[in-house]
């Protein structure tokens, strides 16, 4: 049996129906509506030891929730999820000692004091013995190359230190899985790299299985073996890294500024207009169909122009051209 | 003994954070000792006006002061923080971060939330119910002692059953302040004697909202005060309707985790 197993999971919320208004809410205060939002709609995948997975969608997309049910905090609607043959929120506690969880917009150090205080109150919450507790200090202190700010206040860390001491802080009891919820958020391209370099080692190193989800396409491009998609809850797509590239990898965005108005005749079946504002348009398309150079060179010989930008896709993107061009060869 | 040993480690980290809010952490214990001797002196000022108030002197209404203070800290110190910031621990992911621990969150988050703002409350408390035993020149026995140590902690656990059960419900509500009205201020009603109030109120006090245990029914005891309101036994009752209270207040807890969580529960 797989590692991690997902099948047919579905999380419902019912949240309090709002319509604009002063006195629709007032309504609402009397007489209250519910919507069932499903955050996760029918969600079915496995994961095995040691793979490095980049769970992935746009924002809101059901990818914490997904997370939260596999650490076991939230229990799903219907569907059953296996984790080392464990299901998560019967075995919340049991689950709880074989995982380490990141999540990227919240802290669990102590802000006031140096990291090791933390890591010493999270010696006791996991009772990790003394011994695998120094050691892997050790180790990880050397691995995160973290000696030079051990003894500074967390609170005067920068967000990448602060990232790898909350790293370290959810491996510390050698958990078999490690679940990290935007990890590279708000980081410069530096601390990014390193903080990917770090993921990958211990991945390797320790035989980590790692599932984190991102926004951003060079996580994933460097740091993911396997690829899964979702959007409004449902998956997307779920494979390898090399397919995931071949499928949507070479998207990317082209603005460009038209300097008069005969921007209107740029028209080309390869690519994809995405905004119109009259001079300023972007289009989309594919390396596979167009390469950038050849698309610059549309613009550049044939029309007047007074801006030109080339993107590579951001995850929100992709996830709206997968509806658009891909939507066959999904799944 | 392994939250025992957390406790501990959470006290260390509190310690040694404080050292580096220094100021903070003076000015803000003076400020409670201000507030607090504020409430002592106009009730001391107040019941010296009237002289007594229905039979029990000024020093007797101290010691309800007292006791009611000294059990709302006790509480409090452990409670409180959690207590007062469930709403944000629910919105801003801290209670996803503690059910990712292999803890018991009730016992994680009263390990973690103690408030060390109480020193002052515990020993202007203290220091009140002393100068009414001595005021009034009564020396506890060593039974009476015992009582007073379990009548305290029973009230401490009827305090803290009240924080828990007000703001258990901003786990699903999220914007609930009714706890303010429910709790912090339906606590000044027993710094008096409730044998003042009408029999509704006193009624209520005794076994809807049970406060008057708190220090009322105590306070009776410690005095060999006689103006019994329903039964003499209710003197020894504190501590029992504490531990009934706290029982009922974890199951509640439980009932706003697991509505958390979605059990279906």
């Amino acid at each position: 049996m797989s590692y991690i197993k997902v099948e047919n999971v579905v999380k419902e919320f019912k949240v309090v129906h709002r319509d604009k208004g002063l006195k629709s809410a007032l309504v609402s205060l009397f007489n209250r509506k519910y919507d069932i939002v499903k955050a996760v709609d029918d969600i079915s995948f496995e994961v095995e030891k040691g793979e490095l997975v980049g769970y992935i969608g746009p924002n809101g997309a059901g990818k914490s929730t997904t997370i939260k049910m596999l650490a076991g905090i939230l229990v799903p609607t219907s569907g059953v999820i296996h984790v080392d043959g464990r299901i998560p929120h019967l075995n919340r506690k049991e689950n709880a000692k074989r995982i380490g969880v990141v999540f990227g917009q919240r802290s669990s150090m102590e802000w006031d004091l140096p990291m090791e205080d933390t890591f010493d109150l999270f010696q006791k919450i996991y009772r990790i013995d003394d011994e695998v507790y120094r050691r892997n200090v050790k180790f990880y202190i050397e691995l995160f190359e973290m000696e030079d700010f051990l003894k500074r206040p967390v609170r005067q860390l920068s967000l990448g230190e602060k990232m790898r001491a909350e790293i370290v802080v959810a491996l510390l009891h050698d958990p078999d899985i490690l679940y990290l919820d935007e990890p590279t958020i708000g980081l410069d391209v530096v601390a990014k790299n390193k903080i990917r370099r770090f993921i990958r080692q211990v991945n390797r190193e320790r035989k980590v299985t790692v599932m984190l989800t991102t926004h951003d396409m060079d996580d994933i491009e460097q740091i993911c073996d396997r690829i899964i998609m979702i959007d409004k809850g449902k998956l997307l797509f779920n494979n390898s890294l090399g397919k995931f590239k071949e499928y949507y990898g070479g998207d990317y965005t082209i603005t460009v500024v038209f300097a008069d108005s005969n921007g209107e005749k740029a028209v080309d079946p390869r690519l994809t207009l995405l905004s119109d504002e009259r001079e300023r348009k972007v289009y989309a398309a594919n390396r596979h169909q167009i390469e950038t150079a050849e698309a610059l060179r549309f613009f550049i010989d044939n029309f007047k122009v007074s801006y030109l930008n080339i993107k590579e896709a951001s995850i929100e993107e992709i996830v709206r051209n997968a509806y658009e061009r891909h939507a066959v060869r999904l799944r | 003994m392994h939250y025992f040993k957390l406790y501990l480690q959470f006290i260390r980290i509190r310690i040694s954070s404080i050292v580096s809010y220094r100021g903070s952490f003076i000015a803000g214990a003076i400020a409670q000792a201000l507030s607090y001797g504020a409430g002592f002196f106009t009730t001391w000022l107040l019941v010296n006006a009237f002289h007594e108030l229905n039979g029990w002197t000024a020093y007797e209404v101290l010691l309800l002061y007292g006791l009611n203070l000294f059990s709302y800290a006790l509480a409090a110190f452990f409670f409180f923080n959690t207590a007062r910031s469930l709403d944000e621990l629910v919105m801003g992911g801290g209670l996803d971060a503690v059910l990712t621990k292999p803890v018991n969150p009730f016992l994680y988050l009263i390990c973690n939330g103690f408030n060390t703002g109480y020193v002052s409350h515990i020993s202007l408390s203290t220091l009140t119910i002393v100068i009414s035993f001595t005021g009034l020149g009564i020396r506890l026995t060593p039974l009476m002692l015992l009582m007073l140590v379990l009548s305290i902690l029973g009230a401490a656990l009827i305090h803290a059953s009240a924080i828990i059960m007000t703001s258990v419900p901003s786990i699903w509500m999220l914007r609930w302040n009714l706890s303010g009205i429910l709790y912090w201020n339906m606590r000044q009603f027993i710094n008096y004697p409730i044998s003042l109030y009408p029999r509704v109120v006193q009624f209520i006090l005794t076994f809807i909202l049970p406060y008057a245990f708190i220090n009322f029914y105590p306070a009776q005891l410690f005095l060999g005060k006689e103006d019994y309101i329903f039964h003499p036994a209710l003197q020894y009752a504190t501590l029992p309707v504490g531990c009934f209270l706290f029982f009922i207040a974890y199951r509640f807890w439980q009932y706003g985790i697991n509505r958390y969580q979605g059990t279906g529960t």
